[in-house]
């Protein structure tokens, strides 16, 4: 490029730097968004993959029947392609409060392969330890130190009951909120929980996870992957046979060893019992043998005991001999004794008489001693008396001559003395008499006493002579004493003799006496050990008798055991990939829903874009037609003229692409996948490299859509002479236009709108741009809000309006008879159960032209009732329709996939083999899964067999449907329920899915909206610029500003009504054009745009517009009225 | 003193600011009196235009004033200013300045409808003489039929002051000559205050007032007494 040149091509892109700036934006745009979106699929799978290889998240799991030893896990690894296995265990558990039970997958920890986050707290370390589901956790309130009590059977492999909270976590096994299905309690897992595995007692492990080679290096959800893993699969399943027949022998080996054991046992118990029967039968012989012996015994002692008795009875009458013969002795003894008594008693009564005389003699004696005694005192006081008077007369005497001296001396007489000497006197006279009187008496007394003692001396001797007689008869009788007294003693030696012979006696009758009680005892004895001997038998009986039931017994048991044993089936491995994951094909499935989205949206997007940048340029060079003849003119040779306005283009499109590309593929993918992380909340990675390929589509498509469309307005100019390009372009000629011949309307108008209306009918390519590029950003809005309403719709449609069952309930067909009826009484009595309507439901696969579908196909027992749970319809109708004998209704996208239509007939196989014809009769609307139904009339027609009418649909009360595990858990307490499956939780899924798509949406029509805005910003400035000299002029004239921008914007309105218009019509076709691309096989999604999401693309675009032309107000305000004065270019 | 009908005391504009300023017009007296038919003449970058600017309220002196029929419209703020070229001016370009789109009839509707008091549209064009003209497309006229219409668009808005900028500049000569003509019979005829601004000297002869500009300064002003018709001008 020569300098001039390069000069004028970097000043044009100065002065014209609002052109270059919007085609820069545009393709930025357009190329931002196409290489972002387009990114965004896979990005989130690098995404994925880069979280599920951090966690080293399993390829394969294998589950074996009969659990996997040491060597299968050996035996894996070394299945080429397997870089490890790694055996862990897995069971689901009940937990909580009766009536409010959740199921808990239990999970032992893995080392090498799915590892866990820790959210919370720390990792498990020991026993009795547990790691919990971070949004279960959320959920229950669970916190660290909680304690967990799970519910399990007894011979469950689980050794701990109770465990301690030490941790929450995320597991790469659980990407989003569903946690799976089971065959317990409610039927859905709860949330899962993480323990070490020496809290699981079993030499087998329940599962082993396998990590493929080199899955690690493929990205997840690509079929590079896929494939991968399924050559690993297939070999894995190839050893299945082998290992299997391995595990299989060894287990039936055991069991056999087991019941060969048992019945070794039995065996010896049975010889055992018969020997201790022997035993016994011996023990109750000999026992027999005694009672007899000690019968014989007693007989013995019972002869020896009659013996005694005669023995004792001789000596007792010896006795009675002895006892007589003693008593003569002793009466004879007696006498003797009372004679010799008797004068004794003589002798005794004479010595009395004798000793009474003696006695009297004494008294006499003694008496006249007395007398005696008496006289000498009496005597002795008589001849004191006399002393006594002869003192009292010579004292009188005395007196009485003091008295006479005295009288005679004194002369004087005293009368009372001479009286007291009279009374003297006298007294001395009367004691003189008393004593003479006693003399007398004395007297007497002494002749007495002279008597008294002759007569006593008589008496005396008389005394003595019977004393001497008394005296030899007492002689006499002492020696007969004698003699009696040996007589005695004879006597006492005969009773001493009896007496002993009677103690002899005695004691022979006491030793009679005890034999006798002893033989009685040993009769009660012998009786006794009869009984026993008696009891015994029957207890030998019953002990045989026993025994033998016991045998029997025993080998019942065996024979059963046999049975068990007989009946242990070979072991079957399940080998699944990650898609068994719960929602970890969603996961897969979402970004294929982006990348459909990416295949259309973008695209179209990105034409609008190139389509305006194009516009653009093909304005500047027509724009610069004089400089082009200028240039061409001097000389210049065509290449390097158009070098210049190919540069241009390039430098914008390509730095607007580089530009895009780089905050594109960041920006774009990001939001998307932040927007599905709150879906699959624990996926933290975000991996969004920058892809090359995307980047190189959008931007050579960019790049070469402006340099050809620059080259052919190049080419156009560069045709001409350069006098020709000199010359102003001949003015494209006004023209009437079809409005004009209706003078009704068109002379109402005024001249500005006449103007625009032939503005817009002149420039023909730039209107056609104009309503293109503004309908396009308009459906390209209409699109991402008409997805929405489809998308959206699902859920409401599937579930509002066409499935009104909330739950679907399995039936085990290995249940018997009693309690398939008891489910089946229950469900039709419960009264939290509205309704349910027992039907056959099956999956089965049709195969189509191109390709098999999976279909559930559902018979109902009613086809009435059958109407309240699923409302048949066709689309775009009120009225449903009842099933038919004339054939099945089939899902419309069903219909659709399999490119059949009713009256066709189509294959359907089901798992067991069964398969048949089908004749479509109609289609129905539906929106989730594939479904066929028809009567069971039908079924047999086409099957040949009856259906098997055990499943049931089941419509819970009004208040139930909030929480309708309630009811769940207590149907899945029927043995016949196998599982069930709540229409809510699937449509929560759903609406987690969809909501996350929303999110998408939402990035669509922002990208729309900023489209529609910089499309129309640049199509105003064309417009502006290419009419910069009319404006000015109008402004001359003296247009009010005002004036001038509604001369321009009448226009502007017009054409983005028109446009708006044309993109909303555009926009049902797009839409239905990517509804149908975007869909997943599984799904339909809805067909209507409501009429909210025309309004509000068309407000979007016109809003937009209002403010483009607010802007270009202000530009237009500064147009410089001198523009007029210049030269046409 | 009495100002005349057209009176410039002093204008000035300056263009740029800071160090590099451009005096394009620099203190420039005139006065043109009401009815005349005048001739503003000058080299190219003699400040004509901008005077022609600054008349048609296009652009603002940057001091002075600008006296038309007793209005200094060099003190109008930007709206009155609009509402002078509206109402006051008529402009004829050297390029016509037609709008593609409107016939000749309505392009000349298009300047009446924003005025107070237009003439009739048709009659206008069949007195510039394109009676029979009147629904054909500016395309499909001649650069002198282009220009006819151009000057009906400006006299039908009766303005006092009718300013054309080379009104021939784009034309050949006849029919130039012919616009001229148009231009003078206008100002004979309907008393109409016409300025023309030219590089041509030899229009001087039809004016009736010939205003010579150099560097920004009035260098000559004469009254012709006896101006001559069009038809006996050479160039």
């Amino acid at each position: 490029m020569k300098k001039a040149l390069r000069k004028d091509f970097f000043m044009d892109i100065k002065k014209s730097f609002a052109r270059f700036i919007s085609i820069f934006f545009i393709v930025a745009l357009g190329v931002a968004f196409f290489s972002g979106i387009q990114a965004a699929s896979p990005d989130m799978r690098y995404s994925g993959d880069a979280y599920y290889d951090e966690m080293r998240l399993m390829d394969l799991k294998v589950m074996g029947t009969l659990g996997l030893t040491e060597e299968d896990l050996e035996s894996l690894e070394q299945v080429k392609g397997v870089e490890m296995a790694e055996g862990g265990y897995a069971l689901d558990v009940l937990s909580g409060e009766e009536g409010e039970q959740r199921v808990i997958h239990l999970e032992s920890l893995g080392e090498e392969v799915n590892h866990v986050s820790v959210v919370h707290g720390r990792l498990p370390e020991k026993r009795g330890e547990c790691l919990v589901d971070v949004q279960m956790a959320d959920e229950e309130d669970l916190e660290l130190g909680d304690q967990m009590e799970f519910h399990v059977e007894k011979d469950s492999i689980l050794r701990q009951r109770v465990f301690t909270v030490v941790g929450t976590c995320s597991s790469p096994l659980y990407i989003s909120y569903a946690r799976g299905n089971t065959t317990l309690g409610s039927g859905e897992v709860s949330g899962y929980t993480y323990v070490t595995g020496d809290n699981f007692d079993r030499e087998t492990y329940t599962v082993a996870y396998l990590l493929a080679k080199g899955a690690r290096e493929q990205t997840s959800y690509t079929d590079m992957y896929e494939n991968l893993v399924d050559k690993v699969k297939a070999r894995v399943e190839d050893i299945e046979e082998e290992r299997c027949q391995i595990r299989y022998d060894l287990v039936k080996g055991e069991a056999e060893q087991a019941l060969a054991d048992a019945r070794k046992e039995l065996e010896d118990g049975r010889s055992e019992a018969q020997e201790g029967l022997d035993e016994a039968r011996q023990e109750l012989e000999d026992g027999r043998k005694k009672i007899a012996d000690a019968r014989t015994e007693y007989a013995d002692g019972l002869q020896q005991l009659e013996d005694g008795k005669k023995e004792l009875e001789d000596g007792r009458k010896k006795l009675a001999d002895a006892r007589v013969q003693y008593q003569d002795g002793a009466s004879q003894w007696t006498a003797a004794k009372n004679e010799l008594d008797s004068q004794q008693e003589r002798l005794n009564r004479s010595q009395e008489q004798t000793s009474q005389g003696y006695t009297a003699w004494n008294a006499s004696k003694q008496e006249i001693d007395q007398k005696e005694q008496e006289y000498n005192t009496g005597q002795a006081q008589y001849e004191q008396g006399m002393a006594s008077i002869s003192q009292a007369k010579g004292e009188l005497a005395a007196a009485r001559e003091r008295y006479g001296q005295f009288v005679a001396s004194s002369g004087v007489a005293d009368p009372q003395t001479e009286a007291r000497f009279q009374a003297q006197e006298a007294q001395i006279q009367s004691q003189e008499q008393t004593l003479a009187q006693t003399r007398q008496q004395l007297d007497d007394a002494q002749q007495q006493l002279e008597s008294g003692r002759r007569e006593l001396d008589a008496t005396k001797d008389q005394l003595d002579v019977a004393q001497a007689q008394i005296n030899s008869g007492m002689a006499q009788l002492n020696s007969g004493r004698a003699q009696l007294a040996e007589r005695q003693t004879q006597l006492n030696a005969a009773a001493e003799e009896i007496k002993a012979n009677e103690a002899q006696l005695i004691q022979a009758e006491q030793e009679i006496q005890d034999n006798e009680e002893k033989l009685d005892r040993a009769v009660g004895e012998i009786e006794a050990n009869e009984q026993k001997l008696q009891d015994g038998e029957a207890e030998y009986r019953e002990a045989e008798q026993e025994a033998q039931e016991k045998i029997a017994e025993g080998e019942e048991k065996i024979a059963e055991a046999q049975k068990d044993v007989d009946a242990i089936e070979k072991p079957v491995w399940y080998v699944e990939d990650r898609s068994s994951l719960p929602e970890h094909s969603g996961y897969g499935d979402n970004a294929d829903r982006i990348r459909n989205i990416g295949r259309v949206f973008p695209v179209l997007f990105f034409l609008v874009a190139a389509l305006i940048s194009l516009t653009t340029m093909t304005r500047m060079v027509e724009d610069e037609r004089t400089q082009i003849g200028t240039l061409k003119a001097l000389g210049y040779s065509k290449g390097a003229i158009a070098s210049k306005y190919l540069g241009y283009a390039l430098l914008a499109t390509l730095g607007g692409s580089i530009c895009g590309t780089l905050i594109g593929q960041k920006i774009l993918p990001y939001i998307i996948i932040t927007a599905y992380g709150i879906m699959y909340t624990h996926m933290s990675t975000v991996e969004i490299p920058y892809q090359m390929f995307y980047a190189l589509v959008g931007s050579a498509a960019a790049v070469a859509c402006t340099l050809l469309a620059t080259l052919s307005a190049c080419y156009k100019e560069l045709m001409e002479t350069p006098a020709a390009l000199m010359r102003p372009a001949s003015p494209q000629e006004g023209k009437r236009v079809l409005l004009e011949y209706i003078p009704f309307i068109w002379k109402r108008l005024d001249f500005t709108w006449k103007s625009t209306v032939r503005n817009l009918f002149r420039y023909k390519k730039r209107f056609f741009m104009t309503i293109i590029g503004i309908g396009g950003c308009t459906a390209l809005m209409l699109v991402g809000y008409g997805l929405q309403d489809s998308i959206m719709d699902i859920g409401t449609l599937q579930y509002g309006e066409l499935q009104h069952y909330d739950a679907t309930v399995l039936q085990d067909e290995d249940s018997s008879p009693e309690e398939k009826a008891k489910l089946r009484d229950y469900l039709e009595t419960d009264e939290r159960i509205e309704s349910s309507v027992q039907v056959y439901f099956q999956k089965m696969t049709a195969s189509g032209k191109q390709k098999d579908t999976d279909i559930y196909l559902i018979v109902p027992e009613d086809t009435d009732g059958f109407s309240d749970l699923v409302t048949l319809r066709e689309r775009g109708e009120q009225e449903g329709y009842t099933l038919e004998e004339a054939g099945v209704a089939i899902s419309e996208k069903t219909a659709r996939m399999l490119g059949a239509e009713p009256g066709d007939t189509i294959e359907m196989e089901m798992e067991d083999g069964i398969s048949g014809k089908v004749k479509i009769g109609r289609i129905c609307e539906n929106y989730m899964s594939h479904y066929m139904y028809m009567t069971s009339l039908l079924f047999q027609e086409y099957f040949g067999e009856k259906p098997d009418l055990s499943d049931s649909l089941v419509v819970f009360q009004e208040e139930y449907r909030e929480d309708p595990e309630q009811v769940g858990r207590d149907i899945m307490d029927y043995p016949a329920a196998l599982s069930i499956s709540y229409t809510g939780s699937i449509a929560d899924q759903l609406e987690n899915m969809l909501s996350s798509l929303d999110s998408v949406i939402v990035v669509l029509i922002v990208s729309a909206g900023m489209l529609a805005f910089v499309v129309l910003y640049n199509l105003n400035n064309i417009n502006i610029t290419e009419r910069k000299r009319e404006l000015a002029t109008l402004k001359v004239l003296g247009f009010y500003d005002g004036e001038v921008s509604a001369y321009v914007f009448r226009e502007n309105v017009l054409l983005t009504l028109i446009g708006a218009a044309f993109g909303a019509v555009l926009g049902i076709f797009l839409h239905r054009f990517v509804i149908v691309t975007v869909e997943v096989d599984a799904a339909m999604f809805g067909r209507t745009i409501y009429w909210p999401s025309f309004l509000y693309s068309v407000l979007f675009t016109v809003g937009f517009s209002a403010f483009v032309n607010l802007t270009m107000h202000f530009k237009l305000k500064k147009i410089d009225m001198v523009e007029s004065l210049k030269s046409v270019e | 003193m009495e100002k005349s009908f057209v009176t410039l005391e002093q204008v000035t504009k300056i263009y740029g600011k800071g160090e590099v300023q451009i005096k394009a017009v620099d203190g420039i007296d005139l006065s043109i009196e009401k009815g005349e038919f005048a001739i503003i003449v000058g080299q190219s970058g003699a400040g004509k235009t901008t005077v022609l600017n600054i008349l048609g309220g296009m652009d603002q002196a940057t001091s002075g004033h600008v006296w038309v029929d007793g209005q200094d419209v060099a003190a109008y703020p930007a709206r009155r200013l609009t509402a002078y070229r509206r109402d006051d001016v008529g402009f004829v370009f050297q390029f016509y300045n037609l709008v593609p789109n409107l016939t000749a009839l309505e392009n000349v509707e298009l300047a009446l409808q924003i005025c107070k008091d237009p003439l009739d549209a048709r009659d206008v064009l069949g007195e510039v003489g394109l009676g029979d003209r009147l629904g054909n497309f500016p395309a499909q006229l001649s650069g002198g039929e282009q220009q006819r219409v151009s000057i009906a668009r400006a006299l039908a808005k009766n303005p006092k002051l009718l300013l054309c900028d080379e009104p021939t500049g784009a034309l050949d000569y006849q029919t130039g000559k012919s616009i001229l003509k148009l231009l003078q019979d206008m100002c004979r005829q309907r008393g109409m205050t016409v300025i023309v601004i030219t590089h041509n000297s030899a229009l001087m002869p039809m004016a009736d007032r010939v205003i010579q500009i150099k560097n920004g300064k009035v260098s000559s002003m004469e009254v012709n007494e006896t101006p001559l018709p069009v038809e006996e001008i050479e160039w």
